[in-house]
């Protein structure tokens, strides 16, 4: 990115949460963490924070920000790893200890992925045997 | 009648002694009979004198035809609202060991969700799952169990009624269709019999909300079930299905 867009991007504001649960966010993850449904999670807030919320805004809270961890997922990669993807099959030395910083990751062991145990394909109709 | 096969397979997620039992009906398709298990079931539980808490989440139902019409006792819980299956833990919150749930016909969707959610938590503090299937000769009734395990996978055990609603029944696309064995060899469900109901027990008993166990007894205002011929048979029928309930009881109990 040159200088002059850099200026640009870091002249645009934060957004500021606009929830009033924001600040409680914590909270609110840790409960749900402990099977606290959203009825108890409301009773909770108005109870020790005083703070009033219906528990269908809360769901709605939990929902959005779900969404967001996913679609962060699916955000580009940053400078480095796309570069490194770029030199994969040409010249890793000259991306110096990006590359290796990268080789390192590329070593550590992928957690698992269990496969279903069963696929049912709903668009088939059913075979005989 | 079919041979009753039981072959525990323990979900993989099971990490924590089980402490709670959710049973719940998959309540993908509609008219095959989930209510009617259910409410055998309850008379099995009832008479080995082990408490449960009824949920009746059929929000698609007439009043008549879902569990609170039989057992007022039932709470009716909308689960397409933002709480609504939430209300399975809110039970066990308090105090319920077990909790049978009645799943109205449409209500995979959100259940798929809820278990994606929160089945991961949950398993850890030791609440365990059965889903109950019911098959008919009606080849969509097997697609939806199928449906429904797809989905599930093995964070659930799975029973399955093979319930004939029709004299004589004949379960060929349950027993001998490719994906239905896959199912079968994956998660060896517990399989067992439910014999054909005579109409003229059947009928009355949903028109007025009666259990078999009620008609078994006499238990009940209606003339009709007051003599001897149904109440004979109502009791047969009791007594096979809780013999097949006792026999797969460990998908029944924390």
């Amino acid at each position: 990115m040159d200088d002059a867009l850099r200026q640009l991007v870091d002249a645009e504001p934060e957004t500021t949460p606009r929830s009033k649960l924001e600040p409680y966010y914590d909270v609110i993850r840790e409960l749900r963490r402990k099977r606290r449904t959203y009825k108890r999670i409301s009773q909770f807030l108005a109870e020790h924070v005083h703070l009033s919320v219906a528990p269908s805004t809360i769901h709605a809270f939990v929902a959005v920000r779900a969404r967001r961890r996913e679609r962060l997922l699916k955000e580009l990669p940053d400078q480095a790893t796309a570069n490194a993807r770029v030199l994969e099959n040409g010249d890793p030395v000259a991306n110096g200890g990006s590359s290796r910083a990268i080789e390192e990751l590329r070593q550590k062991p992928r957690p698992e992925v269990r496969k279903p145990r069963y696929h049912y394909d709903e668009n088939e109709p059913l075979t005989l045997r | 009648m079919s041979k009753i096969k039981t072959e525990i397979i323990e979900p993989e997620s099971r990490t924590a002694q089980a402490i709670h039992r959710v049973i719940f009906t998959m309540g993908g398709k509609g008219g095959v009979g989930k209510t009617g298990i259910v409410l055998a079931l309850t008379d099995w539980f009832r008479s080995n004198g082990i408490p449960i808490t009824l949920l009746d989440l059929d929000t698609e139902n007439k009043a008549r035809g879902s569990l609170q019409h039989y057992f007022a006792e039932a709470r009716k819980v909308d689960i397409r609202t933002h709480e609504g299956l939430d209300a399975l833990i809110d039970s066990i919150d308090d105090g319920a060991e077990i909790v049978l749930a009645d799943m109205g016909a449409g209500s995979g969707q959100v259940t798929y969700q809820w278990f994606d959610a929160m089945h991961e938590d949950l398993a850890e503090t030791g609440v365990v799952f059965t889903a109950i299937g019911v098959v008919t000769p009606d080849p969509a009734s097997v697609e939806s169990v199928l449906s429904w395990a797809n989905r599930l996978q093995d964070r659930v055990q799975y029973v399955i009624v093979e319930n004939s609603i029709t004299q004589p029944a004949d379960f060929h696309y349950w027993k001998n269709t490719e994906q239905a064995q896959r199912f079968r060899d994956a998660f060896h469900p517990a399989i067992i019999p439910a014999e054909h109901r005579s109409a003229k027990i059947e009928n009355p008993a949903r028109q007025h909300g009666v259990t078999l166990g009620q008609i078994a007894g006499k238990k009940t205002d209606l003339p009709e079930f007051h003599r001897t011929i149904p109440s004979a048979r109502a009791q047969g029928y009791l007594r096979r299905l809780c013999d097949s309930f006792d026999s797969v009881k460990e998908f029944f109990l924390p």
